[in-house]
This record gives structure tokens, sequence and C-alpha cells, in this order.
């Protein structure tokens, strides 16, 4: 080892307590760069190979009710390359164990084992046998969830019977890869499951021998951007067999959810390490520069001697890329168990069969490079001071700084009734202006990621209290098999426990406006619906008008309508012919492209006085009125689907409210690195570049904590300052980071609450102190005499 | 060695010979410490020449001068220098690492009288042993030009003393021509010859012909 290397080695250890705040923040975001990437590479790839193993759809086609013979159609179009028809169904399950009825969706599978298309993968027991007796496959955490297993019996309602069926075994399926049950957001295995049947049993079941009621399938190689063309002309042939939607899988529900979250994964790991590594950059460019400040004599020494400028200028670089290097292991080490608590996160929320942590060297070394790049950018300019001073310059003593007023001090409204004590403060932070100002603004991303990562959370908050609890206020909702009259509503209203009824009718359909063209639905409802409260923009409640059309703004804006334009409307079911609506009002919301109409009007427009497809509940929620109401719901023939919205929000309060805390802890760490980073670098070069005068004031009768007291005041200023600058930063983030995720199915509010702004003061001025006890130590152990002798 | 001839601020013009220990004495501002630097390859002046070997040390680049800096000049300067963060053996090894032939960096060190304090570092060393490691540094490289800056400027008289026997030891055993500076016109007595300055100009030069061993001068 070469004897400036191992001068590079004291200077480094020298520099310890300076460099733990740079190695931190520098860490923190290569370690998120490598954590997220790898988590990002591994999701990718695990959702990769799961599509491929269950030949996952590229696109879903719903009939009311097709004849098998005519879906042959479908072999006639180049664009569609194979395709599956199968049975599907919502289904409710009646669990010995479970008082509520749990929901689910039945599936018919090929009575014996074939590869096809949307394909299962068996984790448990066996596929379907030859005994005769009803069998059924169900989902892995489902029954994980209610503790079933192969051997046991199950109980399915469906159409209108209680069936008994023997679980032969479990299995997952890539197009249940995030598994969440109608209306909800997050998934709920407990009370959400699917269920697959023999295709032969199946048709029975329901009456459907010889006819299919969804078709799955996959495009041609070719067809890329034109596969909507492609579905329109499926629909065109297929118009007539009882096509109800199609759907893209880009589109579909667990791909949207799973391709959301990598990508917004892929967008964090590419954001979030940037600004940590520009910060840690910035501040390693105060530390180098005062480390070349310092070093000066000992530069000029160097140089005299017969060092070259380039060595000692790698030198520096060297010191710095041993910081990035540093940096870098450790950033390593935090990557891995990153990746790995990220992982097992999202294995909670995502059924993947292997989604392993695997090591890519490559993410490592980019992770690596990009550190000690980083670091050596960082130190570029405090190098070149050296590589400019002149031996025989050097070995002078460095001119005095710059005193004389500073700009502020001409206000003299605002200086003179300043204490000295701020003052000192005050010249200090503009003496210094450009150290002040990477202080400032690292202050302002510390505050800017802290502000954003609670605004995600308030805004989730928000979202699951606006939709699920201002904007549907059911807490029970019924879907029926077929339409029925308002007998239904009567018979509803006198179940025990039941305080409030009101019926939905649901009309699948497409909306066309010229050239475009969307598939959607509209729900009727009361006009002076109670659980069902559409709002405008500002969150008031729209009147549902008797004659026309509440739309939502995305969709409205998709089919380019606005208010008092006429949409042409195909509904699905019902009377089918094509009919003109006008468009009554806009609305707003932060989930689906709901349209909603009188219920009265939609059923007039069917061709009937009145129809319901549905009902909201509102009931009494004493767990004894509770049972007999459900073995009643269980009981009534008409019944579809029951789902329990109490549940559901419980379920996902739970879900969210685990998952926030876990988010919080790791936004208030990562933004308190940063603050603590800052102040603590910036307090530690004042310090040491102040020592002599530090230790007059000692020598003068100071104590010790009143010359803390000077540093603290500048940190708190800088944190202080930086933090509301960040709450706007914040709030752009939040901004930039929702304009990059679709939003037909979620629109994430942007909101922000008091309790945002004071946190992130809190986290600011904490951290600050924090940092402070360290500087507050150095100066308690500082040495006065030696101090007051420092060459400065 | 040839002659090093210097014209520096008013006309001034003086050769150092191979060899010899040439003193050059005058008051704070009287243009010492800009000769050093100018002789050393510090720094290079606007007009005028510095020859040494025959080539003209104004005229040549900065990794030119380094070079030069490197193979003959050795410094002792008045605070030391040393780098805080490396030993005793390791501030002279850092500068024996740059020479072509250098000495050997722990004989040098037992020749100041350090051979026990080799592995200290300058914060743990007097103002004395400092300045004998820097001394050793100097004379490590081996080069024919030692310039010292006040050897004896930061140090008591008895160890002042010992600094200078050290360096007139090495002008003795290795023939380096030594460049002392100084406003302490006593310690001129150590040297060959003498070059008083004032203001930038030479006031007078004289030749010692019976040099004082240090022990015997008197400040």
């Amino acid at each position: 080892m070469s004897i400036l290397d191992r001068k590079l080695l004291r200077d480094l250890m020298a520099a310890r307590g300076l460099l733990i705040a740079i190695i931190s923040i520098m860490m923190l975001g290569s370690g998120l760069l490598i954590g997220m990437q790898t988590t990002f590479t591994n999701m990718e790839a695990a959702k990769d190979r799961y599509y491929r193993q269950c030949r996952m759809a590229d696109f879903w086609i719903d009939f009311k009710k097709a004849p098998v013979a005519e879906l042959e159609l479908l072999n006639s179009i180049a664009g569609i390359r194979n395709w599956r028809q199968r049975l599907q169904f919502p289904v409710t399950v009646d669990l010995d164990q479970r008082l509520k009825p749990l929901n689910g969706t039945v599936i018919s599978m090929p009575d014996r084992r074939q590869p096809v298309i949307n394909d299962i993968l068996l984790i448990r027991g066996d596929y379907f046998s030859d005994r005769g007796e009803p069998e059924v496959i169900i989902n892995d955490k489902f029954a994980e969830a209610n503790r079933l297993r192969p051997g046991q019996k199950l109980h399915l309602l469906l159409n209108n019977r209680r069936e008994e069926f023997l679980i032969v075994g479990t299995a997952i399926s890539a197009e249940f890869t995030y598994l969440i049950g109608p209306g909800s957001l997050t998934p709920d295995p407990e009370n959400f499951g699917v269920f697959y049947l023999p295709r032969r049993q199946m048709e029975e079941l329901f009456d459907f021998q010889g006819a299919a009621n969804q078709v799955v399938g996959h495009f041609a190689p070719a067809v890329q951007r034109d596969q909507e063309a492609v579905l329109d002309l499926a629909r065109r042939r297929l118009e007539s067999s009882g096509f109800k939607t199609s759907t893209l899988k880009k589109d579909f529900t667990s791909n949207y959810f799973v391709t959301n979250e990598i990508d917004q994964l892929a967008h964090m790991s590419a954001f979030l390490p940037t600004m940590f590594l520009l910060v840690a950059a910035l501040i390693l460019n105060v530390l180098m520069t005062r480390l070349a400040k310092q070093q000066r004599t000992t530069v000029g020494t160097l140089k005299a001697i017969g060092y070259e400028d380039t060595a000692i200028f790698l030198h520096f670089l060297k010191f710095a890329a041993a910081v990035g290097l540093i940096a870098a292991i450790l950033a390593s080490v935090l990557g891995i168990l990153l990746a790995q608590g990220m992982l097992a996160q999202y294995q909670n929320f995502f059924q993947f069969p292997d989604l392993r942590n695997d090591f890519f060297l490559q993410t490592h070394l980019i992770g690596w490079g990009v550190s000690i790049v980083c670091a050596i950018l960082g130190s570029l300019y405090g190098a070149r001071q050296v590589l400019l001073l002149q031996p025989a310059a050097a070995m002078r003593p460095e001119p005095p700084g710059q005193g004389g007023p500073i700009l502020l001090e001409r206000v003299q409204l605002l200086w003179n009734p300043l204490p000295p004590g701020w003052r000192v403060v005050l010249r200090s932070m503009f003496r210094h202006r450009s150290r002040t100002a990477i202080a400032l603004f690292a202050g302002t991303v510390g505050a800017g990621i802290l502000v954003s990562g609670l605004m995600m959370m308030e805004a989730t908050e928000y979202f699951v209290r606006d939709e699920f609890e201002r904007r549907i206020r059911s807490d029970i909702d019924l879907t029926f098999k077929d339409a029925l009259d308002r007998q239904a509503w009567y018979e509803l209203s006198h179940l025990p426990g039941v305080d409030q009824v009101e019926p939905l009718l649901n009309v699948p359909c497409d909306f066309v406006n010229g050239p475009y063209r969307r598939q959607g639905a509209i729900q009727g409802i009361l006009s002076g619906a109670q659980l069902t409260v559409p709002t405008d923009k500002e969150n008031r409640r729209i009147r549902i008008p008797s004659v026309g059309l509440v739309m939502e703004r995305r969709l409205a804006e998709h089919l380019h309508l606005r208010v008092g334009d006429a949409i042409e409307i195909h509904p699905k079911t019902g009377r089918r012919d094509p009919i003109l609506v006008p468009l009554a009002t806009i609305s707003d919301s932060q989930f689906g492209l709901n349209v909603y109409a009188d219920l009265q009007y939609l059923s007039r427009i069917r061709g009937e006085s009145f129809a319901m497809s549905g009902a909201q509940l509102k009931i009494n929620k004493a767990a004894s009125a509770q049972r007999e109401l459900y073995l009643r719901l269980k009981k009534m023939p008409a019944m579809e689907a029951i789902n329990s919205r109490m549940e559901l929000i419980k379920n996902m309060r739970e879900t969210i409210i685990q998952n926030q805390n876990i988010a919080i802890g790791m936004i208030v760490v990562f933004a308190g690195t940063i603050f603590f980073g800052n102040v603590l670098n910036a307090s530690l070069v004042n310090l040491s570049e102040r020592q002599r005068e530090v230790a007059t004031l000692g020598a003068m009768g100071y104590t010790r904590w009143e010359i803390g007291l000077l540093f603290l005041r500048e940190s708190l200023v800088i944190n202080i300052i930086g933090a509301l600058l960040g709450m706007p930063l914040g709030y752009v983030l939040i901004f930039l980071m929702t304009k990059m995720i679709d939003q037909d199915l979620v629109r994430f509010p942007i909101v922000t609450a008091p309790w945002i702004w004071i946190a992130a003061f809190i986290t600011a001025v904490l951290f600050t102190l924090l940092a402070h006890a360290v500087v507050q130590w150095r100066i308690h152990t500082m040495n006065w005499l030696e101090s007051l002798q420092v060459r400065e | 060695m040839g002659e090093v001839q210097v014209q520096v601020l008013k006309n001034l013009s003086f050769d150092v010979l191979d060899g010899e220990v040439l003193a050059m004495v005058g008051p704070s501002g009287s243009g010492k410490s800009t000769i050093l630097n100018l002789i050393g390859g510090l720094d290079q002046p606007n007009h005028g020449s510095v020859i040494f070997e025959g080539t003209d040390l104004a005229k040549v680049s900065s990794t030119q001068l380094t070079r030069y800096r490197r193979k003959h000049v050795g410094f002792v300067f008045q605070f030391y220098n040393l780098v805080p963060n490396l030993t005793a053996l390791e501030n002279v090894l850092s500068a024996a690492q740059l020479a072509d032939d250098p000495l050997d960096a722990e004989e040098m060190l037992v020749k100041v009288g350090l051979a026990e304090r080799m592995h200290h570092f300058p914060s743990q060393l007097s103002g004395g042993e400092q300045q004998r490691v820097a001394i050793a540094r100097a004379v490590v490289k081996n080069p024919k030009l030692l310039l010292c800056d006040e050897p004896t400027g930061a140090l008591d008289f008895e160890t002042g003393i010992s600094a200078l026997e050290l360096l007139l030891q090495f002008n003795h055993d290795l023939g380096t021509t030594i460049l002392i500076i100084t406003h302490n016109t006593a310690l001129a007595d150590v040297a060959n010859r003498v070059i008083h300055l004032r203001s930038g100009e030479i006031v007078s030069t004289e030749r010692n012909a019976h040099p004082l061993p240090p022990a015997e001068v008197v400040w």
C-alpha cells in the first residue's frame, strides 16, 4: 500500500463522524436502487413465468349464453390464434364454520387434465377424478384462510341450489394473481375464493349444455396495436350470440393491479434513489470542499516534495470513491434485506407460485457503480480546489474569510431587533451561501419525500372513507340471478334485521358517441337513493335526474361527451335495441367508471315498469340479528351473490393500516436520515471551521451549552425552512406520481391533511435534535487550549 | 553541480555553488521566502531566470517543475509541515517513494535520532522531533539541494542547534548543497557563505573562511 493510500485510510477514519451521515444517505440511495430493482426484476420474472405456465389469456369475452357451435365463428378471425370457451359464474359459499355467506367465482375446467388457456396450478391434492361425486378444486389461499383441505366437503349456493362438493385439490391461477372480490381493493382470501368445477358437472348445474358464457384466448403474434379492433370484430360477429363484454389483459382486474404495482416499482426505483444520491453527492461536495481547505498545507507540502497534481487529485477522488464503495457494500446488504421484505409483502398480496428473491449480480454492480460515480461527482469540485492550489500559496496561511455586513443587515427594521445569537446564525448562513443552499435543498428533499409518502397514506385513507363509506353506504349488497320485480323489494325489507333496502338495476351496455366506444354498465338507483350517493367535484351530492345519465367525468372524457350531449347506449341485457339518451350530469369519484340513472327511467328503457337486479341493505349490526339475516339470505333462491361490505371495508382497512404502519415507519426513517445527515454534516463542517472561534468563546466564559445553541439555531433554521419548502415539493411529487398511474380503475386523490404538515415539521425538528446531540457532544469534549492553537 | 543563477526583485543575482552551505539573512519582507520558492520550484518569476544545471526553471512547465522538485530538491519548512495522518516513518517514506534512488528511510530516522519514535504521529512528537522528521524527509530523496526555511525558527535554542548540526552533517556526509534562509544573523556563522538581503536587494555577500560548528553559535 502506498503512503498516500495509508493517509487515505487514516483520513477516512478521522472523518468518520461526518462520513456516517453521507454514507448512510448514499447507502439508502443505492440500497433502495438495488432493493427495488431486485424486487422489480423478481416480480416481473415471477409474473412472466407464472403467466407462461398458466398460458395466461390475452383477452376475455363474456356472453350471456352462447351456443358453443356459434363460438366457432372466432376461428374465422385472423387476429385470434386460439381460444377456449368456459363457464364462469359468481357464487356464494356456505361454510359450516362461517356465519356469513362467502363469495367467489366458479369456473369450469376440462373434465380431464389437459393444458388449457388460463390453466390452474395444483398446489395440493389432485385434479378431478371419475368417481362421479361432485368435486371441486378451490383457490389455495382461500383454502388456507378457511382451513380447508382436500378430502373435506364444501357447500356452494349455485343456481338456486345448495350443492355439496368434495374438495379434491387446491390450486392457483395466473388470472387471479391478485384475487379481489367485486368492489374491493385488497385481496381478502378469507372471504373471496375461486372454485373450479368439471365442465360437465357445471353444465348440468347451470343448464348450460352445449353453451358457454366466457371465452378466453390469445391473439395472433402479429396483433399488437390492433387488439381492440380484433375484439371489436369478434363483438360484431357474435353480437347475436349474446356477446356482453370483452376485456383486454391490460384491463383485466388482476393483471391491472399486478402490472400497475410493477410499473410503480419501476418508477419509484428510479426516482427515490436519485433523490437520495443527489442529496448525498451535494453533501459530499460540502465535505470535500472543507477537506480540501483543511488539508491545504498538507497538499502544498506534498506538492513541494514533488507529488504530481494528478496524484494528489486522484488521492482526493479515491477518498470519495472509498466513501462510495463503503456505501455500496452496505447498500448491497440493505438491498437484499429490502428486496426480501418487499417480496414477502408482495407474496401476501399476490398469489405467485414461486416469487423468489433471486440475486442479480448486475443489479448490485449497477448499484455499486452508481454509488461510486455519484461519490466521485460529488467530490470533483473539492478535489479541483486541490488541483488549483499553488504549493507556494498553500504554505501561507489562508487569507481571512469574507467579513462585512450581509444584505439582510441593511434592512434595519428586521435586523435591529434580532438578538446577537441570531445575528451570528444569519451571518454564518449568508456567508456560506452555497453550503446553506445545499443544506436547504437536502432538507427540502427530505421533507418532500416524507410529505409525499404521508400524502399517499392519506390518499388511501381518504379513498376508503370517500368511496366505501360516503359514496356507497350499504352494509350488504345483493346480486340476483335474474332481474326481479317490486315484490322482491318488499320481501327484502321485511327480512329480520334489515333497516333499509334500496333496489339496484345494473344494465351492462356499450356507450357509443360517434367514433368513441366504451364498454360499461348503467347502475339504476332510486332518485332519492340514500345508500348510493354520486357526488360532484366539490363532493356535493348529485340528485339523480328523472331523465338521462349521470356519468363519471373520466368516462365522459373518454367518450368526448359534454353535459347535454346525447349518447347512444347498446344494452346487453333486456331489450337490446340501441337507444339515444342525454348526458344529464357529470359525477366525480375515485373508483371505476360509474354511470348512474334513475331506476325507473332505466327500467323503462328496458321496456319494463320496474326491475331490480340487486339490492343494497342497511342492517342491524347486532350479532344475533346478523346471524338470522344471513341464514335467511342464504336460503333465498334468486340470490347470485351476497357481499358483506362491512367485512370488506373492515378487512381492507386492516390490510391497509398494517401496510401503512410499515410504510410510514420506512418513510420516516428515510426522510429522517436525510434530515439527520444533512444537519450533522453542516454542523460538523461548520464546527471544524470555527474551532478557534468556538474555543475563544469557551475561553471567554461561554458555557458549552450556550455555544451549542449557536449551532442548533442554524440547524433548526435550515431544516425547518427545508421542511416548509418540502411541503409543496411533496405535493408536486404526488401529483407527478398519480399522473404515471393508469386512472381508469383507481384515481388516487391528491389530498393533504394538517397532520401531514405537523408530522413533517416534527420529524424535521426531531432528527435535527438527534444530529445536534452528536454536535453538542463534540463541543462538550473539545479541548479549548488545543483548539485555540489550531492553525486555520 | 552547476550554477544556479537567479535574478530576482531589484536586479538581484547570485550563484549557489555545488556542495556549499549558503545562508541568506534578512529581516522579514526582504524577499528571502520568495527566493526560496523560486529556487525550490514552488513558484516562477515573472521576469528573469532561475537556472539549474542549464535549465531555466522560469520557462518550464509545471509538470517539469514538479519533476525538478521530486528529483533534486528537499525542503525543510519552518513549521515542519508533516502530514498529520502519517507516522514519522511514513512521512519520510512519502518522500522516499518519489525518488529514483532514495536513501533508507529508517536509517535516516536513526541518523536524526528518532529510532525509538519512528511509529509516532506528528502530534505525538515535540517540535524538535518533528523538525528532525522533516529533515529526514528532505534528505531521504538524496537531493542535490536542501532548502531550509527558518529551520530553527520554531525551535528552542538547544533543539535548534541540534537541527543545524544534523543539516551540516548531511552536507558533510553526502555533499548536499544547503540553502538556509533566516532572519537570525547568528545562524549565518555556520555557513560557507552569507548573503545579506534587505528589501529585495543584496546588501552584502561575505565568505566565512572558517565556519563555526553549530555548538559554538550563540543567539
